[in-house]
């Protein structure tokens, strides 16, 4: 091992017992941060030391990691990204998630990378720390606000010499939904993995950040001129003056048609994302096939309104002003104006992403778009995974419509399709864990549980995770990465289009060359491809290593090549070869992980409708089917030396990847 | 004596990224809706603007700025 310094990182971590009320700022060894970066890799490598196999991830055993990225703070945009880590109470294996807002930089403006809490508190607390303080408070004047209210409340208290940044859970996780995330930034939210349950388990309700100190870069200079660059390309980008939100679903149809998935240069979506932000995919995605609709059994013509209620352009109407995460140059976020909405009683909300607008609309066929930008807030202010809790609604109408429970179940609500008062009215008992809500709170496993194995057909989930709104059946690479992935059902790995995109061929020697690729149709298993969907992971891993944002990982790497910044940040000279092994590294012990707590990656399966069993009879995927994505697992398994019929890590690989002696490392 | 300077803000490359906002040791820089610029964005973007009452003259969202939009000058 190199035992390289990284000059942009902070070199410490925070460890927080809270069953001790105990705090120790340790050092972490060089070598750790050459070989896995910061953020999701320094979260792997301290998680799989520290967790035990039998720890019970709402336990006192479990770890919860809040950690920044390698490159926040150094001048490189779009790395403004915080990840949480953690044993995850949804799958029972590995978790993580991510978010924007600007909680990542003030992790290292307190002079640490990450902070690990273990045990759990007696009473509710909250950590606050700057540059001298550090320690735990009582929480018992927060604990039963939302997030929103509890951080601005937060806020305003500890507010000494700088502003401080607040991570914190809202009401679903003190309830330990295991849909719950951790929020910032008035309603952004790490939401995926259940981790905000785990924050809650442990009576953490926040983390308070006030430091100041300064984030090292080691060529400063150098990273202000690629900055520079970046900064006008993506300044620059514009869509013509007019108003096309409304033809954006005929591109879908168009798209929809097209039996190819084009090689595109990445940075063109650029102009889109800073007009319309993820929403412009709405419509698009229901006239194409992308966009999941009816529980993932119906199509575009089970929601006719579907184009003009989700037209991007009647949401940029509501924009109060646009939403920058830290360091970003593109603003895909909003804040929306919604004084008027027929339901709401709040006046502003976060613009809601694409998953959000489908997984509360085209998924429950509901095109009452007040009804979604309220539930978005409602949710955001819970801190509620709106992709999960949107996929448990939709099977829960399915069991309804199809007679598996009655309203003698359902507390009275007459669950139909695209009925939008009961809709609006299970979100709130969900959000309670009230009645119906509270055999619903924690995912559509758990219900499964609940309310009997004859509704597991309707519960469309990966291991536990609820799937995103992506379709396997338009882009294969979507649906492999769905189980392919030690914490399943993520949506921001990898699709053929973004493969693409991303040109990988040109950062490492091994990645296949951009091509057409068919859509609709099986993927023939061929180590070509499994070479694809390696690539992609390594290449997704290595960026949560940095803290960067999947649309920086979109522009590709001829408009931002990664091995350029991070050489800028860290004072190392390394090529994307040695950089594409980190990410490797990061996703074998990310699976090491889930191996140690007795998690059989072969039980990770796409549910049998998602594959086109039976198939759809109308739409862009009528008719489409993918039987073949068992081989396909296996070969990616190889492809990283693990064992194609198990997909445990081989010792050679662990050997070659030095992840053995990395383990035997400690914090001093 | 040298005269106390403050960050001049170029609002033509600037991002409206927080960087700066999140630089300053003593938050005296918010992205704020005052600091819409009309004629430089159709977006909607905030851009920030510096209390001068509070300011320092440190120089660190100078020093921060990764698109070198900010240059320190002395107060008129």
């Amino acid at each position: 091992m190199g035992g390289v310094f990284m000059k942009s990182c902070m070199g410490y971590i925070l460890e927080v017992d809270l069953t001790k009320g105990e705090i120790k700022r340790t050092k972490v060894p060089d070598e750790v941060y050459y070989n896995v970066l910061s953020g999701k890799g320094l979260g792997v490598w301290y998680c799989l030391k520290n967790i035990p196999a039998d720890a019970d991830p709402l336990g006192p055993d479990n770890v919860l990691g809040i950690l920044s990225g390698a490159l926040t703070g150094t001048g490189a945009l779009l790395t403004g990204r915080w990840m949480l880590v953690g044993k995850s109470p949804l799958t029972g294996g590995w978790g993580d998630a991510n978010c924007g807002g600007t909680f990542s930089p003030a992790i290292k403006h307190c002079g640490v990378d990450g902070i690990f809490f273990k045990g759990i508190s007696e009473k509710p607390v909250y950590l606050y720390m700057d540059n001298k303080t550090c320690e735990l408070r009582d929480a018992s004047a927060y604990w039963g606000l939302d997030a929103v209210e509890a951080e601005e409340k937060l806020t305003a208290d500890n507010y000494t010499i700088k502003k401080p940044v607040v991570a914190v859970i809202g009401t679903a996780g003190e309830k330990k939904s295991l849909m719950a995330g951790v929020v910032n930034a008035g309603g952004r939210i790490a939401a995926r993995s259940g981790l905000g349950a785990v924050m809650g388990s442990k009576n953490l309700k926040a983390v308070v950040l006030a430091g100041n100190k300064p984030i090292p870069c080691a060529d400063k200079q150098a990273m202000k001129e690629l900055s520079k660059t970046l900064g006008a390309k993506i300044k620059g980008a514009s869509v013509p003056d007019l108003p096309i939100g409304r033809l954006i679903g005929l591109g879908g149809y168009a798209m929809g048609m097209a039996p190819f998935n084009f090689p595109l240069d990445g940075s063109m979506a650029n102009m889109l994302l800073k007009t319309w932000g993820t929403p412009m995919n709405t419509p698009m995605g229901s006239t194409s096939g992308d966009a999941p609709v009816k529980n993932w059994a119906g199509s575009r013509k089970d929601i006719p309104n579907a184009t003009k209620t989700f037209n991007p352009d009647v949401l940029m109407k509501k924009e109060y002003r646009k939403y920058h995460c830290y360091s970003c140059a593109l603003g895909c976020g909003s804040i929306l104006d919604i004084r008027g909405n027929k339901y709401s009683k709040y006046d502003y909300t976060h613009k809601p992403e694409y998953e959000t607008l489908n997984q509360l609309g085209n998924l429950l066929l509901n095109d009452d778009l007040d009804s979604i930008l309220y539930m978005n807030e409602l949710l955001n202010r819970a801190g509620l995974d709106s992709i999960s809790v949107g996929g448990t609604i939709a099977y829960a109408i399915e069991c309804f419509e199809n007679g598996l429970i009655d309203e003698s179940v359902t507390d009275g609500l007459h669950l139909t399709w695209g009925n939008t008062y009961a809709i609006l009215a299970l979100c709130q008992k969900i959000i309670d864990r009230e009645g119906f809500g509270d055999i619903l709170a924690d995912g559509t496993r758990k219900a499964v549980e609940r309310l009997g194995p004859e509704t597991a057909q309707y519960a469309i989930n990966v291991a536990g995770q609820e799937l995103p709104a992506h379709d396997p059946r338009n882009d294969t690479s979507v649906g492999l990465h769905y189980m392919l992935e030690p914490a399943p059902g993520k949506h921001t790995i990898a699709m053929d289009l973004m493969y693409n995109a991303m040109s990988l061929c040109d950062f490492v020697s091994w990645a296949p060359p951009v091509k057409v690729h068919h859509k609709r149709e099986d993927r023939e298993a061929t180590e070509q491809n499994a070479l694809m969907t390696k690539a992609n992971t390594c290449y997704s891993q290595l960026m949560d290593g940095m803290g960067a944002c999947l649309y920086l990982e979109m522009m590709g790497v001829h408009t931002s090549h990664p091995a350029e910044h991070i050489n800028a940040a860290s004072g190392w000279n390394r090529d994307g070869e040695d950089y594409m092994r980190i990410g490797e590294r990061i996703q074998t012990m990310r699976q090491q992980f889930n191996v140690k707590h007795g998690i059989n990656p072969t039980d990770f399966k796409l549910p049998p409708r998602v594959l086109g069993f039976p198939p759809l009879k109308e739409g862009a995927l009528k008719g489409v089917q993918l039987p073949n994505t068992d081989k396909q697992k296996s070969l990616h398994w190889k492809a990283f030396g693990w064992d194609p019929d198990t997909g445990v890590p081989l010792p050679e690989t662990l050997e070659k990847l030095g992840i053995n002696e990395l383990l035997e490392l400690e914090v001093s | 004596m040298a005269a106390k300077q403050y960050p001049v803000i170029n609002f033509e490359p600037c991002l409206s990224c927080q960087v700066c906002s999140d630089a300053c040791p003593i938050s005296c820089i918010e992205l704020t809706l005052n600091g819409k610029v009309a004629g430089f964005d159709k977006w909607n973007n905030f851009f920030p603007v510096v209390d001068k009452a509070k300011c320092t003259g440190c120089g660190r969202c100078c020093d921060a700025c990764p698109v070198e939009a900010i240059r320190m000058e002395a107060a008129s």
